[in-house]
């Protein structure tokens, strides 16, 4: 089936770009790899039938997320005056290689253990009987989540909204700081 | 004809897998970030695979929902970077050792 090549395709493009931001050193680097990551994921949605998802996805984690991860790495970089002309690099060190190598590849094990165990293919062909997917979620998302989600969408807002005040609040001053001993 | 929803998983797995290996490995604060949204991608991978043919969307609005969280995170996280930076003058999750106003 060709659309199973177009879902291996995307797959490999995430699993590559994720390897490259395990292996690299410099940061940067991997904010501008994990790009391609998010968009692989977003086009995996689309082959799952989520669209508004994907759109979504798109919009928060490269708008948004992505944004403000080169942001943070700007802000918190430091260059050494002491040497002129040295080249930029914002470089990360690794550690506990084995460990990680390790706890990686078992979990890795045991979650291929388990997806081969449990026959989903079956389980999914029991309980949902095949339904035409609509053109479209959108509306189908949005009616579930004033009908059945509403608590949570409410709670989600007053979550948004305390991440915003807090987080302007804490790094108000610091960027103030930062400027302000520039200037000095 | 559907994609085979193991190849979801198996993709999830492997996505998920190297996101925890992100973050045991690195040391650098938005590095770690980076692999818990790996992680969350993840996740939201499975969720999106398994509410495939369920009318209801019941896992297509808890995927919205940790998109929402996954972004909250990240704006308290880049805060918190920015107060330990100026405090310590260092991103290196080694370096935070004392945690004193």
């Amino acid at each position: 089936m060709q659309i199973e090549y177009i879902f291996i395709l995307f797959s490999v493009l995430i699993v590559a770009s994720a390897l490259y931001v395990l292996w690299s050193k410099s940061v940067v680097h991997a904010a501008f790899m994990l790009l391609f990551t998010f968009l692989g994921v977003a086009s995996v949605f689309v082959l799952g039938g989520a669209d508004f998802l994907a759109v979504a996805q798109i919009m928060v984690y490269i708008g948004g997320i992505l944004v403000l991860l080169v942001f943070g790495v700007l802000l918190t970089n430091k260059p050494n005056k002491s040497i002129p002309n040295q080249s930029n690099r914002i470089e990360s060190t690794n550690y506990n290689r084995i460990l990680g190598g390790i706890v990686a590849f078992g979990l890795f094990g045991v979650l291929v253990y388990i997806f081969n165990k449990i026959p989903f293919e079956r389980l999914e062909g029991q309980h949902f009987e095949f339904y035409e997917p609509p053109i479209s979620t959108i509306q189908s998302l949005g009616v579930r989540l004033v009908t059945d989600n509403s608590i949570a969408l409410e709670a989600i807002g007053i979550l948004l909204i305390g991440a915003l005040i807090g987080a302007g609040f804490i790094a108000k001053s610091t960027i103030s700081n930062q400027l302000f001993d520039k200037e000095k | 004809m559907q994609i085979p929803i193991t190849y979801f998983l198996f993709l999830s797995a492997m996505l998920f897998s190297i996101g925890i290996a992100i973050v045991i490995v690195k040391r650098h604060t938005i590095m770690i970030l980076m692999g818990i949204e790996l992680m969350l991608n993840a996740v939201n991978i499975n969720l999106i695979a398994f509410s495939r043919n369920d009318p209801s969307f019941h896992g297509q609005s808890m995927t919205l929902f940790v998109l929402v969280v996954a972004a909250a995170e990240a704006v308290v996280v880049l805060a918190i970077v920015l107060l330990a930076y100026k405090q310590f003058k260092s991103v290196n999750m080694d370096d935070f050792a004392e945690m004193e106003g």
